[in-house]
């Protein structure tokens, strides 16, 4: 059977997600690709820069490639709708990823705004995957408000630290009907196969694709070790093997004993 | 979405296939996971894990230590009434039963619980047949204002109602919902209850929901084993648990395991549960569900009670009577025989003796 | 006329949207226009002409995470 997963109605196979910020050029954008089958990939939305005679990053995108497009710069719900509605009006497909984010020191999101933006783009018909700080109580909140999938970080944006809030991410995925997409924090291959054998439906990686000297193999590995990771998920192994039945029962003894 | 959802999901599932190939491998796996998904749990109730009772005993009692600590709750049943328009078969006050009906006054009512209180127990479980003309939800109102002037915790089991009866009960003080689905299995529902209220499946089904959603904060579920199969009522129950539990994190789930004892019907167990059935079922559920309260009630005899207690039982009732006036007087006809006819201090006796506490009163109401 | 454009305030003597987002960016593709608050369609902009005290928003897509 395929392992598929969806979000809205879209199907993945690969469950390496990536982003399109910090190439050193775009040229590696559709290489990088092309070597990891990433099947969606984020853009952000910005003023253009009259002075820097900047291209059209979607030129880069293959068209088979889903568009995320997210809200960063957002600092409250009303700017990250904004945000959303111009993105779709630009044809950008109906995914939207939500960041809102206050503050500038760790770049953590605002939850309670995230969820008011959830909240409204979801009536407007967008599939919405709200980049989160893992909370349990809040999760419930994403899901009752209609989100397709959740975004929890794994440790601060761009900050390779890997998943330092992997207890509540997989009380997450144990507690979640909804994709968790592990996002932000993750800095190796290996930490991208950690959050897919804890259970996680994808992984999004950015920075430490795109800042790496060679990002189209640095693709390649972190795609392969999320397929690693989650062929290890699907194959259920499991912890240590407890020995079997013990000769003496001292809980269980005696029903035997009564018979 | 509605828990029907997943019973139609296994409504034509092959339980026999699934437990034909389960291997000893399988289950050892299962019992030392520290997440189990619903396959490790459905064959933690397999024939074949049967065999690993003590293992899964072991560590359903590691889990229930390192989660409930050392307690047990106590709570103690009080009969309202006995009217019922309902026909179960198997039940002591099918409609169909020639005996004594009686309802308790509300006066009546403060007499019993005054006796009851005597007794030290704190938390109250009040029960009525299914007579919503007899024993009305503003009946019931009447009667949880009156048992909360006098106990900690008042929770109730009776006939299933709508959010907004819920609420208003909910309103006058009552905390916990018990209501056993009696059987999963829908077909073997329509045969054994054959006329009234409770013929409605689907209405039953999701009446734990509504009490989840009116707020209650223990919700009490679990069949009648001895109507279906037992494996796949032990499976369904369980993920109807975990259905409710996930669904509704802000509520205490707990889940019993009643079998059917001998009631006045004389109604003869279509499957049978056995002892090693039930320890095998209730280890299941701990490692399944390490926080789920798992309850036990008098109809179980004193000494496999109190082996269940080293295992994994963190709710125990005492003192029972299950007769309408029964802890004031000589009552009516029981709904069922109780087997444990021990009085509240020698349970707690027996309870101090084992190393365990007793809780009388866990949590108060806060206005 | 005086118009603003992200935010600045320039003169300009182009008629249309599309003429004004050309000279500006040197292409119309991937660029998506907030006309006086609201999104413009893209089919919209040869035909909205320029008026004075017009506020644009220019925005494009970059790469972000």
């Amino acid at each position: 059977m395929k392992d598929v997963f969806k979000i809205g109605n879209k199907e993945f196979t690969n469950r390496l997600f990536t982003g399109t910020g910090k190439f050193a050029s775009k040229k590696f954008i559709p290489l990088m690709l092309e070597a990891s089958g990433s099947e969606m990939i984020t853009v952000a939305l910005r003023r253009v820069d009259f002075s820097a005679g900047d291209e059209n990053i979607l030129s880069y995108i293959p068209k088979n490639v889903v568009l995320l497009p997210n809200t960063s710069g957002a600092r409250n719900s009303a700017e990250a709708v904004r945000i959303a509605n111009i993105a779709r009006e630009a044809g950008c497909g109906d995914f939207i990823k939500i960041e809102v984010i206050n503050d500038s020191r760790y770049l953590m999101p605002d939850n309670m705004e995230t969820l008011k933006a959830t909240e409204i783009l979801v009536k407007d018909g967008f599939t919405v995957l709200p980049y989160v700080m893992p909370d349990v109580s809040f999760i419930k909140r994403f899901e009752d408000a209609g989100a397709a999938a959740i975004m929890p970080l794994g440790s601060a944006i761009g900050s390779n630290r890997g998943i330092r809030t992997k207890e509540i991410i997989s009380m997450l995925i144990e507690l979640s009907r909804l994709p968790i997409i592990v996002d932000a924090g993750i800095g190796r291959p290996s930490q991208a196969a950690e959050a897919m054998e804890m259970g996680a439906a994808a992984v999004l990686v950015n920075t430490a694709i795109s800042s790496a000297e060679d990002p189209v193999t640095a693709g390649k590995a972190f795609s392969l070790a999320v397929q690693a990771g989650r062929m290890a998920y699907l194959a259920d192994m499991r912890g240590e093997i407890t020995s079997g039945a013990v000769a003496s029962s001292p809980l269980t003894g005696f029903l035997g004993e009564r018979k | 979405m509605s828990f029907y959802d997943t019973i139609k999901e296994f409504k034509d599932f092959d339980y026999d296939a699934f437990f034909r190939r389960v291997s000893d491998d399988q289950v050892k796996s299962a019992i030392a996971k520290d997440r189990l998904n619903i396959k490790d749990f459905l064959t933690l109730l397999s024939p074949r894990a049967a065999d690993f009772i003590e293992p899964m005993a072991q560590k359903a009692r590691k889990l229930t230590k390192q989660y409930f600590g050392n307690v047990i709750g106590l709570y103690i049943p009080i009969y309202l009434s006995n009217y019922c328009t309902n026909e179960c078969i198997y039940c002591g006050f099918n409609c169909k039963n020639k005996i004594n009906r009686r309802k308790l006054s509300l006066e009546e009512i403060e007499i019993e619980a005054k006796a009851i209180k005597k007794t030290g127990m704190q938390h109250i479980l009040f029960l009525t047949g299914e007579a919503p003309g007899y024993t009305t939800p503003e009946y019931m109102g009447e009667a949880a204002k009156i048992l909360e002037k006098y106990f900690a915790s008042v929770s109730m089991e009776v006939y299933p109602m709508d959010v907004d009866d819920y609420k208003f009960l909910r309103s006058k003080g009552v905390d916990g919902l018990t209501v056993y689905q009696e059987t999963y299995n829908e077909d073997t529902y329509k045969k054994v209850h054959l006329s009234g209220r409770k013929a409605n499946y689907l209405y039953r089904l999701d009446s734990p929901e509504r009490g989840c959603m009116a707020g209650f904060r223990y919700v009490n579920i679990g069949p009648l084993y001895g109507l279906a199969e037992k494996r796949s009522e032990a499976f369904l129950a369980g993920l109807h648990a975990d259905y409710l539990d996930r669904k509704y994190p802000d509520v205490e789930l707990n889940i019993s395991l009643p079998r059917i004892n001998e009631a006045e019907g004389g109604y003869k167990p279509a499957s049978i549960m056995t002892d090693e059935d039930y320890v095998q079922f209730i280890t299941a559920y701990r490692l399944f569900m390490p926080r789920v309260g798992i309850n036990l009630s008098t109809r179980e005899t004193p000494e496999f009670r109190d082996h269940l207690l080293d295992i994994c039982v963190t709710r125990f009732s005492a003192g029972s009577r299950t007769d309408v006036g029964g802890y004031a007087e000589e009552g009516s006809t029981a709904q069922f025989e109780i087997s444990d006819a021990r009085t509240v201090p020698e349970i707690v006796h027996m309870l101090e003796k084992k190393g365990l506490q007793p809780v009388f009163k866990d949590w108060e109401q806060p206005f | 006329m005086r118009i603003s454009v992200n935010g600045t305030p320039e003169n300009t003597d182009e008629l249309t949207v599309a003429s004004l987002i050309l000279v500006k960016t040197g292409r119309l593709d991937g660029i998506v226009v907030e006309y006086n608050g609201s999104v413009l369609k893209k089919v919209l902009w040869d035909s909205t002409y320029l008026k004075e005290n017009d506020e644009l928003e220019l925005l494009s897509f970059v790469g972000g995470g």
